[in-house]
């Protein structure tokens, strides 16, 4: 669905990405985690067309990203950026109903026959209780509930999400990575999600791509990817690796400064800071 | 308020709001120094159509001559900038965002000012000769604001830009002011506070299809409007063509001031009252939002005028004293209620 080839991007003189490749392919999830700093910010936005890379080239669906006018390009991918929803005081069910924008016509009044894809989404989303609430009303887990309702109704083959649970309880957290698996397995949706949690990563994306200082550090499944030694390469941090005895997917521990065994206590970001 | 309904929530307060505003309207032409009926309105406006003419001369005269251009050129006027207020608004989404504190009004009027001081291009121009030195320094300005903004123009940045530029226009037309002898100052004081009095058909004719067209083309670009409003990041998500339509919608909303400035002066409070009023009435859609705040923006207007006119006959207060009075005190109130429901 996606293909990146050799990617640099430079603030400056400042290598922001140095030489990204990456592909994701229909019904794959593909998870990206690294550091702050690390790029993972800058390869969204270069997905999504906000900026340009000074060399390397994106192709999506086989063609030239930079082919794609803004219309086409939005009825093929989907990009939730971090921040999220803002408090807008438009309704819930007028947010999930913008993501119908690029399938419109350009008049005002065209797309009212988008309303049964905007039920459709509602109700898989189990939004139409909230359907006329104010989203600026909404708690952070609930807007994200529309951000991603709002995504679906966009109707892409591709998915974009730049740390889509950082602000949410652990209730949130999977409730929103469950939403994506299921919408993921029923349309064999492309998938590209940054994340910062390791464990949740190694649960639900197929694949993992570790970058480090822009870089790309290792690829491979999560079991392939999470190992002690790269961990601390790419971190500084020392963890314990364990099995998730439900789902057998690899799970990171932390072990706090003071229990750690005196040959690991030295640490890659010092503190204080 | 489904998203199916707007157009019937349109359909409503549009309705409503014509009503109240041609009654405001008739009734502002009946008010002042010679009282007339709400039926000579009507008996004038309807000879002037069906060239039946059935009416005393003088009643004719002071309703075509001199009340009818200027109620209708109040009313204009106002819609002009409560439409571009709309704009304003809801690009920077930034509900005190209007003409002003973007820095073009106060462009609009020193092209107004030294028009009138310099008289440059008037045998060119002729009767443009103000409107067209308003387009052009309201330009200048929204110009320098989105240079200053640079690239990214970031809504922070874009509204300390009019903060900058405004500061400097002003300061410019103040030092016109001071140059300029007494006579013209008395004009220019036209500028300052704003005015609709003495105002002619051709003036009317003026504005018209800047109005028209301005809000024309915003209405049809509303929908991408509202993407705005979940941030320019996302609206670009949502396949808008950000900075175009961001260029489109300013500069249109830019002519729409300048046009009403050139006529009338800079009057205040009209683009930052009437579009937060009617946003919690109707709602944050902009199909609904940007008509039915233009018909209140020019009842509003029309109104005010009908006040700085009467309220200390024989003299008139300029129309800005009006909308400020009112506008301030109003804005204040709101400002600490959504306060107080953050």
């Amino acid at each position: 669905m996606v293909n990146i080839r050799n990617l640099w991007k430079y603030d400056g003189d400042r290598p922001l990405l140095r030489g990204i490749s990456l592909s994701v392919a229909p019904g794959e999830m593909l998870g990206v985690i690294g550091p702050n700093g690390s790029g993972k910010t800058t390869l969204v936005r270069l997905l999504s067309a906000e900026e340009n890379p000074e060399a390397g080239e994106i192709r999506l669906g086989g063609r030239p990203l930079t082919e794609w006018s803004a219309r086409e390009r939005a009825r093929q991918m989907a990009v939730l950026p971090q921040e999220g929803l803002p408090p807008t005081p438009f309704t819930v069910e007028e947010v999930v109903s913008m993501g119908r924008h690029p399938h419109r016509g350009w008049w005002p009044w065209s797309g009212s026959r988008d309303a049964e894809a905007v039920e459709q989404v509602l109700e898989e989303t189990g939004l139409q209780s909230n359907r006329n609430r104010r989203v600026d009303r909404l708690s952070g887990g609930e807007r994200q509930r529309v951000a991603i309702a709002k995504a679906m109704a966009q109707q892409p083959r591709l998915l974009v999400l730049d740390e889509p649970t950082t602000y949410l309880d652990i209730a949130y957290q999977l409730s929103v990575l469950d939403g994506i698996q299921q919408w993921r397995r029923r349309e064999g949706l492309a998938v590209l999600v940054i994340l910062h949690d390791l464990n949740l990563a190694a649960q639900y994306c197929d694949r993992l791509l570790l970058m480090k200082e822009g870089a790309l550090f290792a690829e491979g499944t999560p079991g392939q990817v999470l190992t002690p030694e790269r961990i601390w390469e790419v971190y500084g941090v020392q963890p314990v690796l364990t099995e998730h005895p439900v789902t057998g997917a690899p799970q990171v521990l932390l072990t706090s400064g003071e229990q750690a065994p005196a040959e690991n206590r030295e640490s890659a970001v010092p503190f204080p800071l | 308020m489904s998203g199916r309904n707007w157009l019937s929530r349109l359909t409503l307060w549009s309705g409503t709001l014509t009503t109240l505003l041609l009654f405001t309207m008739a009734a502002a032409i009946c008010w002042g120094s010679t009282e007339l009926g709400m039926a000579d309105v009507g008996r004038v406006v309807a000879s002037r159509f069906t060239g039946v003419s059935a009416v005393d001369p003088a009643v004719d005269a002071i309703i075509w001559q001199i009340r009818l251009p200027r109620v209708v050129l109040a009313a204009m006027v106002g819609a002009a900038l409560a439409g571009a207020g709309v704009v304003f608004q809801g690009l920077l989404r930034n509900p005190l965002a209007d003409p002003y504190i973007l820095g073009v009004s106060s462009g609009a009027a020193l092209g107004a000012a030294l028009a009138i001081f310099t008289g440059m291009g008037t045998a060119v121009l002729g009767a443009w000769t103000v409107p067209a030195w308003a387009f052009i320094l309201a330009s200048a300005a929204l110009f320098l604001v989105l240079g200053l903004a640079g690239k990214a123009m970031r809504t922070e940045t874009l509204i300390l830009s009019g903060v900058v530029v405004q500061a400097f226009f002003g300061a410019l037309l103040t030092f016109v002011i001071a140059v300029a002898s007494a006579e013209e100052m008395q004009r220019i004081q036209y500028w300052i506070m704003g005015s609709v009095a003495l105002r002619e058909w051709h003036h009317a004719t003026a504005i018209l299809p800047f109005l028209v067209l301005g809000l024309g083309l915003v209405w049809l670009m509303s929908g991408s409007l509202n993407l705005f409003s979940l941030g320019e990041r996302s609206a670009g998500h949502l396949g808008v063509s950000v900075r175009r339509t961001r260029t489109v919608l300013l500069l249109t909303a830019t002519l729409m001031t300048a046009a009403a400035v050139a006529v009338s002066g800079t009057i205040g409070f009209v683009g930052l009252i009437i579009p937060h009023v009617m946003r919690r009435l109707t709602g944050p859609d902009h199909r609904v939002l940007l008509p039915v705040s233009a018909l209140a923006g020019a009842m509003f207007l029309v109104a005010a005028d009908t006040l700085a006119r009467t309220v200390m006959e024989p003299r008139e207060l300029p129309i800005g004293v009006v909308t400020a009075l009112i506008g301030a005190p109003f804005f204040a109130w709101q400002l600490r209620r959504s306060l107080r429901h953050r």
